[in-house]
């Protein structure tokens, strides 16, 4: 009983798997056992007939249309299987909680992340398409607008002019200061 | 021919022209494993083909952790596995049908003397039939390991178990067919 452990040495020595430490100690108790010289001798005896009649059995051939064949099959599967992702296979939501749960790593990308935003929705707030109609139909007004009528005041020593144009079907009336647009007045003919 | 691993990616990539060089380099290999783990030269082929399928769709989940070889072994010895599942009742037929024997020794006559060939006609049977008697786990890792030549490290990663329990199982099983043929492999 005492050589059992020796058997399981001997049978991963003939595959060359044993480290050098175990095949140091197995030829040592080799030297002074022949009840374990017999077994290396069997064992490597039922490997070598092993290895000959796998040698003799011999496996069927692929032909030479095997490969076609496969590949005939493979040329059917969708093409788009093998197209490399540009972007990660996660959704969109995924991918912003990934993100966001990285800023507990990365302090600065949560800061300037929290500045992009709110410059953002500040300048949304300013500048938004829902603001008063009144500026959109100024940056509107071009020259080619038709003039209705033109007022000339005087005030305090500087002139002020009144025109009326005709802007989208409606009236628009702008007052000017020293050339430059002072006040917008909708909904009315300005007189 | 290119290395596995720029075929691999190249094939990742869309490139099917590379997945036939891997199907050409591997054939062989695969029909021998396959021949051997299921004993039916017929479902062969078949297997084969579901095999290069399977490594084909499933090449986008290959890491490259371990080696193609490995791999494709792995997936190898797992579809005969559910082949076998799947037919148990031919599960434990003759390794060599008649006429598949009678191929080897025709061939073999002109090189062996009659009784030599007689003695290894026996020698063969009683093998064959002492690899068929081991349940499927040893059978495995003896075609592996005395047939294919296939290192303990790589059997660990096809059969999904470390090293050091493929040298006992591969141990157990020795131990198993040393008992059944002892008498007939003359030391």
């Amino acid at each position: 009983m005492k050589c059992q452990k020796y058997h399981e040495l001997i049978s991963a020595f003939i595959d060359n798997e044993l480290s050098m430490k175990e095949t140091l100690r197995l030829k040592r108790h080799l030297k002074s056992c022949d009840h374990c010289k017999e077994e290396m001798k069997i064992m490597s005896k039922l490997q070598y007939e092993f290895q000959k009649e796998g040698q003799a059995r011999i496996a069927p051939q692929p032909g030479e249309d095997f490969s076609i064949k496969v590949m005939n099959i493979v040329r059917t599967l969708p093409v788009e299987k093998k197209q490399r992702r540009l972007f990660p296979a996660i959704s969109p939501l995924q991918t912003v909680r990934n993100w966001v749960s990285s800023f507990g790593r990365r302090p600065i990308l949560a800061y300037s992340f929290t500045s992009i935003v709110a410059i953002s929705v500040i300048g949304l707030l300013l500048y938004s398409p829902f603001q008063k109609d009144e500026l959109k139909t100024v940056y509107e007004l071009t020259q080619a607008d038709p003039v209705i009528q033109i007022e000339q005041k005087e005030q305090d020593g500087i002139d002020h002019y009144v025109r009326e144009y005709a802007i989208n079907a409606s009236q628009a009336v702008f007052g000017f200061k020293d050339g430059l647009i002072e006040s917008v007045n909708y909904g009315s003919s300005g007189k | 021919m290119e290395p596995d691993g720029v075929l691999v990616d190249r094939c990742k990539k869309g490139d099917v022209n590379s997945f036939e060089l891997l199907v050409l380099k591997y054939q062989r290999k695969i029909f021998g494993i396959i021949y051997r783990l299921t004993n039916n030269p017929e479902v062969v082929e078949d297997i084969a083909q579901e095999v290069f399928l399977k490594v084909y769709k499933a090449l986008d989940n290959f890491k490259g952790k371990s080696s193609f070889y490995t791999w494709i072994y792995r997936i190898t010895v797992n579809t005969c596995f559910n082949y076998k599942k799947a037919n148990k009742e031919n599960q434990y037929q003759n390794l060599e049908s008649d006429s598949e024997s009678d191929k080897f020794f025709d061939a073999a006559e002109n090189l062996l003397e009659t009784d030599q060939l007689i003695e290894r006609q026996e020698l063969s049977k009683k093998i064959n039939e002492a690899i068929n008697s081991l349940n499927e786990e040893q059978r495995t890792i003896i075609i592996l390991r005395d047939v294919e030549g296939v290192s303990y490290d790589e059997i660990g990663k096809i059969l999904s178990c470390p090293s050091g329990t493929v040298r006992s199982r591969l141990f157990r099983a020795r131990k198993e067919l040393k008992t059944k043929l002892e008498n007939y492999i003359g030391v």
